[in-house]
């Protein structure tokens, strides 16, 4: 039997299409096999076995890092972890620091040669490295954590924005926190928040603000009287409070464990739906 | 001069140039000797490292083997430059799977993880920081605990300098 011409042309001019359609159906595949260069530990994603790799010199492996842009720093290629290494499961070495400050990546391919490169990190309060402070930085231990002493450049304020949304993929992760108890040094100049209070505070404290929107000067509404315990929770993101004078910073345990519902519930509040107050709300 | 002695002095001047060919062999013993011993000090288990014909790997003179179960390249190129060079050339030797291809000194190291037998990669960095050690010495800068820090209260203290 012979089919018409007609019939035989369009399937062979459909070939390369099909062709095409399958190698582009094939790419994915074929780009999630290509190496991907690492610098240093740092954690493996979810999808992969393992939770922390811990090979401090370059090397490679055939997976992308989860959170790219807030947790690392990429340099000829390789990507360098800035995070908290103890929130994926890492158990060596680690140090503690308070607040934002700089960091020094060796951005060398050459395990022989040390090429630094400051970057920073944006991670609010209390939390681990795994390596110490450079040296030539200068820093104060106190109350166990590292704090940066100093102004911060532009090249701080340039990405801060964009790579403080580092703490919004540490907000839901249940681990171990460092704790710090002190007041901040006074060369301190970084943000203080997530701040639970238990203090007398007579005078409202002078602070300031950053928003979303701008930067802004004013004064804390709120007053403080003896006796009262205060819980003030900052959820990330949303209003950071930078305290630009050495201020009280008592830090009990982080409570970043708790969901956070409340704003369904005030979305109720908004409709009318909400008939008093609900169970389990805060006298 | 009479061919007997001729064949003497010739036979002499051979068992000379032998004698000094096998001295100079002793005088540089094999360099992947001292980076298998050093791996054996660590605790590690290298086995029998064997010559490799590999053209992507040229000019070097490369053996390999395996240590506790990873794939393991040692190249010899004479010159750190030319390690250097060969880098991406050992990067390609990996392939699709967990490694490395570092120079140091003349010698490059490519260890690969193959079977995905070391997921958290404590072997793979034991035995390169191993061989980086062993082949550049020198300490790197930020290896210190040491935080140059602005006055403090006191509170600073060499046990709290240190990890945690």
């Amino acid at each position: 039997m012979r089919f018409p011409s007609r019939l035989s042309t369009p399937p062979r001019a459909a070939i390369p299409a099909a062709l095409a359609l399958v190698s582009l159906w094939l790419a994915p595949m074929l780009a999630s096999a290509e190496q991907v260069k690492f610098g240093g530990p740092h954690p493996i994603p979810e999808a992969v076995e393992g939770t922390f790799c811990y090979i401090e010199l370059p090397h490679v492996h055939i997976y992308a890092p989860d959170h790219a842009e807030p947790l690392y720093r990429e340099h000829d290629e390789q990507h360098h972890f800035v995070g908290d290494p103890v929130a994926h499961g890492y158990d060596g070495d680690n140090y503690t620091y308070y607040g934002h400050h700089p960091i020094e990546i060796d951005a060398s391919v050459y395990v022989d040669v040390h090429d630094p490169v400051v970057e920073y990190c944006y991670l609010d309060g209390p939390h681990f490295h795994h390596y110490a402070p450079p040296a030539d930085i200068s820093f104060e231990l106190k109350g166990g954590a590292y704090w940066y002493i100093g102004k911060y450049p532009r090249p701080y304020h340039r990405h801060k924005k964009k790579l403080r949304r580092i703490n919004v993929v540490y907000e839901p992760i249940v681990y171990t926190r460092p704790v710090v108890t002190v007041e901040a040094p006074a060369g301190y100049l970084g943000p203080v928040v997530d701040v639970d209070v238990d203090v007398d505070v007579a005078t409202p404290a002078a602070v300031e603000v950053d928003t979303p929107r701008g930067r802004g000067r004013g004064r804390a509404g709120a007053s403080v009287r003896g006796g009262l315990d205060v819980d003030v929770h900052i959820p990330v993101p949303s209003v950071s409070i930078d305290v630009s004078v050495p201020g009280v910073v008592v830090q009990k345990r982080h409570r970043h464990h708790r969901k956070h519902k409340k704003f369904k519930k005030h979305r109720k509040h908004k409709r009318g739906k909400h008939r008093g107050r609900k169970r389990g709300w805060r006298d | 001069m009479p061919p007997s002695m001729r064949t003497a002095l010739v036979g002499a001047l051979a068992a000379l140039a032998a004698l000094s060919i096998a001295s100079c062999e002793e005088s540089s013993p094999d360099p992947s000797s001292s980076i298998l011993q050093a791996w054996r000090r660590a605790g590690l288990m290298p086995t029998v490292f064997t010559s490799l014909d590999d053209e992507r790997l040229a000019p070097g003179k490369c053996q390999q083997g395996t240590v506790d179960g990873l794939s393991v390249f040692l190249c010899h190129y004479g010159q750190a430059a030319a390690a250097r060079a060969a880098q991406n050339a050992g990067l390609e030797r990996v392939g699709e799977a967990t490694g490395l291809s570092v120079a140091a000194g003349d010698v490059l190291l490519i260890a690969i993880d193959q079977d995905a037998t070391d997921p958290s990669g404590r072997t793979l960095n034991r035995l390169a920081t191993v061989f980086r050690d062993t082949q550049s010495p020198t300490p790197k800068p930020g290896d210190t605990d040491e935080a140059t820090g602005a006055a403090g209260d006191g509170d600073k203290s060499a046990s709290d300098a240190g990890p945690q």
